[in-house]
Formats: structure tokens, C-alpha cells, sequence
């Protein structure tokens, strides 16, 4: 039972939120403009 | 990962009450009922938590270990109001912590391929950036930025850059000199369509900055070579593949493909193929496909229509399911789900056309109301014709998604309705597919990696 309490961290993510991302040129999920 | 309950309690009296944050996500464990997922939309974090927790949260008997946890992660905050008002900021405090400048340099709309659906279709002709125009761009790095202190990173783009390599070379040896000089970066990416990125140029270019290329194939051979041909009408497939092959080991490089509605399906044969051939994820930096968008401005082709300008469109939420599922489970590394805010919003991204026009987005090339100045003169205000506070309303400000969406792409808002009056929301998209890109991103990585 005790496990079924546990937080569990899947993915932690970036701890520096709002800054701009490695790419970019890249526009959420499916868009981009930094193609070829 | 797994954090761990427990440790001191701390008198609750000393911690300040906690509040679920409003920019985040909740979706039933599909493995077990007494669990739910949660999803930071400010962070890209995910945990699972007992389906009790947030009841916990709301009558303040979270324990503190626990609160400590998701509020590191940026599940709790202690005011919703103050965290909506620091969203509104959250620009102003990037763009002044950021210490690189990053310019897509147009050195040309020339090129050797006749794609049917180009973006630069009806622009195209022998324009070349000048040595002169060089000059004046270089020496505006130079003096606004590098002189700051700004590590510097260029795209060149085209056109096919490598076209111009020429100026690569005058442009990069200038500002690898100054950027040394000043003890900051200087680095290049190409945007090439990969015919010419011969192990030779990659050699030549390698000392002066060059870090990364992005080449495009858009499906297999047949599929490929159909939209992507020569000017003379030959496939440019296999010259590609073979280019890659010899220069992926030497610099990073992306595959990226534009797909459509009737071709989508098809393109795991390519990640089939590219496996086969020995290019395989770990000589990959990253693989994505898009979907062809309609171009607009003076650049449309006439005789090209099939692009689309919505991520509204049902089959476009099923296509980008469907080939990010395909990358991944073959191991192969693509953007993970996660804030991405548009270049419009940092005064350190930038576009310089050819003949020195600026612009905040390579697709408003051929759109010249939406320049915003030019190396000669500088950057203009574009606050208004870009509507930077576009987003900064109550129905975006209480939307779970606005930090993946931050009021979405200004270009598609143009194209469909000829002015960017309002978002191009992605709400209806990211209610269809977050959650499967989440699981997406757990099956397929490795958990508890901080991007």
C-alpha cells in the first residue's frame, strides 16, 4: 500500500522554465520553420 | 527516478499553503485507476501520484516531503495569480539571461533542386547576398552583440546556402576572429537540402564554426525524389543518403521531411531505410517531420495547393502521432514535448534576408509588411505588426497550454486570415494529442532525464 503513495517522477523536465529552447526556429510540437 | 517519501515532517505551521499550478495537465493512469498522471506545461515534467493526492492539496494535508517535490517540479506554487503574472514576464527574464544571439542569414534564394512545393517558390532567382551586405552584417554582430559579451550562432539558409560558400567562409572567419577575440562562441548550422554537403565542404567549413546540418528527405526514394528533384528532373535521394553517410560521424546532423495528407504513411520506410543503410539513431542527432505548409506571400507556387495552414486539420493530429511513434520506438532522437517559444518573442533571434531586410521568422520572407528593419538601418518596432502581446489575454492567461503555445504560429494566423488580429490556438490540437505525446515521450525515453 505504501507504494501505491509514492510520487513517482516519470520525467523531471527543465528546471529552467521560460527560456528559450535549444531550437529556436522551432514552434510548438508539430511546426517549424527551420527546414530545408 | 523516484523520489522518495519521507524525512523530517516540518511543523506545518512554517510552510506556506500550496496550490495545484494552473498551467498543468491531469490524465488518468490508464495502468491503474487509484493513480493520475500529471503534466507540467512550464516545465515538460511528468509524475504519477495516487489519485487521493490532490485532495491532500486542496485541504492542506499534502505531506511536506511531497509538496517539496511537486513544487520543485512546478506542479504546486504558492499563488496561481502571481504565477499567471510571472507567465507574462516570463519573456522579459529569458531574454535577459540569455547571453547567445542567433541570426538565419538568407544568403541566397538560389538553388539546384526544383521542389514542387518550395517555400521560397516564386522569390527564387540568382539573389546572393553581396560581399558588401557581409560586411554590414557582420559588422552588426560585431559591434551589437560580440562586443557585449553575446556568444553568436548563425543559420545560414537559403536558397541552398552552400551555394554561397564562399561567403560562409568570408563571414565566418571574420566573426570566429572577433568572437575569439572577445573569449565567446561563434558556431554555424546549415539548412542545406544536402547535395552538396560533401565530406570535403564539411572539412573546409569544420574549423570555422560549422557544428550542424539539417538535411531534408521527404520519404523514401520514390517519394522523395518526386518532390525534391533536380532543376534537370534526376533524384536528388541517393546523393543526399550518400552525403549524410560520409559526414554524420564528423558533424551533427538532423534529418527533417515534409509530409502531406496522401504521403505521410509511408515515410517509416525511410527511417527503415536509413537504419538499414547504417545511419542509425546514434549517428542521427535528431529526426522530425512536418507537414507541408502553404507558403503564401509572393513566394506561393501557383500550381502547389496542398499545404496546410492549420494544426486543426483531424488527419494532421493523426500524422504527427504517427510518425513521432514511428522515430521513436526505432530509437531514433526527436524534439521532445515541452516549452518552445516562438523566435518572434526574443530580440536575439533574428532573420537577415539576402539583400539585408530583417525579419523575425524566415516564413515572412516575401511578406515585406512584416519586415522589421534592415542591417543598414536596424530593427524597427514590431510590437504592433507582429502583435507580441497577442497571447497576454485572460483566455490564453488561463489556459493549461499556454506555455507550450504562447498564442501559437503568427505565420499560419496570417496566412489563413491575412492579419495576425488574434492566436493561431492550438487548444483543440493539444486536447486531441498531448496526452499521447507524453506517453509517447515516457515509453520511448529514458525516465527521469531532465531535458
Amino acid at each position: 500500500m505504501k507504494q501505491k503513495e509514492e510520487i513517482i517522477v516519470l520525467d523531471a523536465g527543465s528546471n529552467e522554465p521560460g527560456i528559450i529552447g535549444p531550437d529556436a526556429f522551432c514552434c510548438a510540437l508539430t511546426y517549424t520553420f527551420f527546414r530545408g | 527516478m523516484i523520489a522518495a517519501r519521507g524525512g523530517e515532517r516540518p511543523s506545518p505551521f512554517f510552510i506556506p499553503d500550496m496550490h495545484l499550478s494552473r498551467y498543468l495537465k491531469i490524465y488518468p493512469d490508464k495502468d491503474d485507476p487509484g493513480r493520475l498522471l500529471l503534466y507540467s506545461t512550464t516545465r515538460g515534467a511528468t509524475v504519477l501520484v495516487p489519485a487521493t493526492l490532490l485532495a491532500a492539496i486542496e485541504d492542506g494535508t499534502i505531506d511536506p516531503a511531497d509538496r517539496e517535490s511537486l513544487a520543485r517540479l512546478g506542479f504546486l506554487v504558492p499563488d496561481t495569480d502571481a504565477e499567471r503574472q510571472e507567465l507574462l514576464g516570463v519573456f522579459d527574464e529569458a531574454n535577459r539571461r540569455r547571453r547567445k544571439f542567433s541570426t538565419m542569414v538568407i544568403l541566397n534564394l538560389d538553388c539546384n533542386l526544383a521542389c514542387t512545393y518550395c517555400y521560397e517558390g516564386g522569390l527564387k532567382g540568382r539573389h546572393y547576398m553581396t560581399r558588401a551586405t557581409g560586411e554590414l552584417l557582420a559588422d552588426t554582430i560585431e559591434r551589437g552583440h560580440i562586443s557585449r559579451g553575446k556568444a553568436v550562432e548563425l543559420v545560414f539558409y537559403g536558397g541552398e546556402p552552400l551555394m554561397s560558400i564562399d561567403l560562409i567562409t568570408q563571414l565566418s572567419q571574420r566573426l570566429q576572429g572577433a568572437a575569439v577575440a572577445q573569449g565567446v562562441g561563434y558556431s554555424f548550422n546549415l539548412v542545406t537540402n544536402g547535395t552538396l554537403l560533401t565530406a570535403q565542404t564539411v572539412a573546409q567549413l569544420l574549423p570555422l564554426g560549422l557544428a550542424l546540418a539539417k538535411v531534408t528527405l521527404d520519404g523514401p526514394r520514390e517519394i522523395h525524389d518526386g518532390f525534391r528533384p533536380f532543376v534537370s528532373g534526376r533524384g536528388s535521394f541517393d546523393l543526399i543518403v550518400g552525403n549524410v553517410k560520409a559526414v554524420c560521424d564528423t558533424i551533427k546532423v538532423q534529418v527533417g521531411g515534409n509530409y502531406t495528407k496522401e504521403n505521410y504513411r509511408e515515410f517509416p520506410r525511410l527511417l527503415d531505410y536509413l537504419f538499414n543503410e547504417g545511419l542509425t539513431p546514434e549517428r542521427i542527432a535528431h529526426v522530425q517531420f512536418i507537414p507541408v505548409t502553404k507558403s503564401g506571400g509572393k513566394q506561393i507556387l501557383p500550381e502547389f495547393n496542398d499545404g496546410c495552414t492549420s494544426t486543426d486539420e483531424p488527419w494532421l493530429m493523426e500524422a504527427s502521432l504517427f510518425l513521432r511513434e514511428e522515430i521513436l520506438k526505432r530509437g531514433f532522437h526527436t524534439p521532445r514535448v515541452g516549452p518552445a517559444p516562438c523566435m518572434v518573442e526574443s530580440p536575439d533571434d533574428l532573420v537577415v534576408n539576402y539583400d539585408g531586410a530583417l525579419y523575425k521568422c524566415p516564413a515572412f520572407l516575401g511578406w515585406p509588411e512584416m519586415a522589421t528593419g534592415s542591417l543598414a538601418a536596424g530593427v524597427g518596432d514590431y510590437a504592433v505588426s507582429h502583435n507580441l502581446d497577442v497571447w497576454k489575454k485572460d483566455e490564453c492567461l488561463d489556459c493549461a497550454y499556454l506555455p507550450l503555445c504562447f498564442g501559437g504560429c503568427r505565420f499560419l494566423k496570417l496566412l489563413r486570415d491575412g492579419k495576425i488580429d488574434d492566436v493561431d490556438c492550438r487548444k483543440a490540437f493539444l486536447d486531441e494529442t498531448l496526452e499521447s505525446l507524453i506517453r509517447q515521450d515516457l515509453q520511448h525515453r529514458p525516465r527521469g532525464r531532465a531535458r
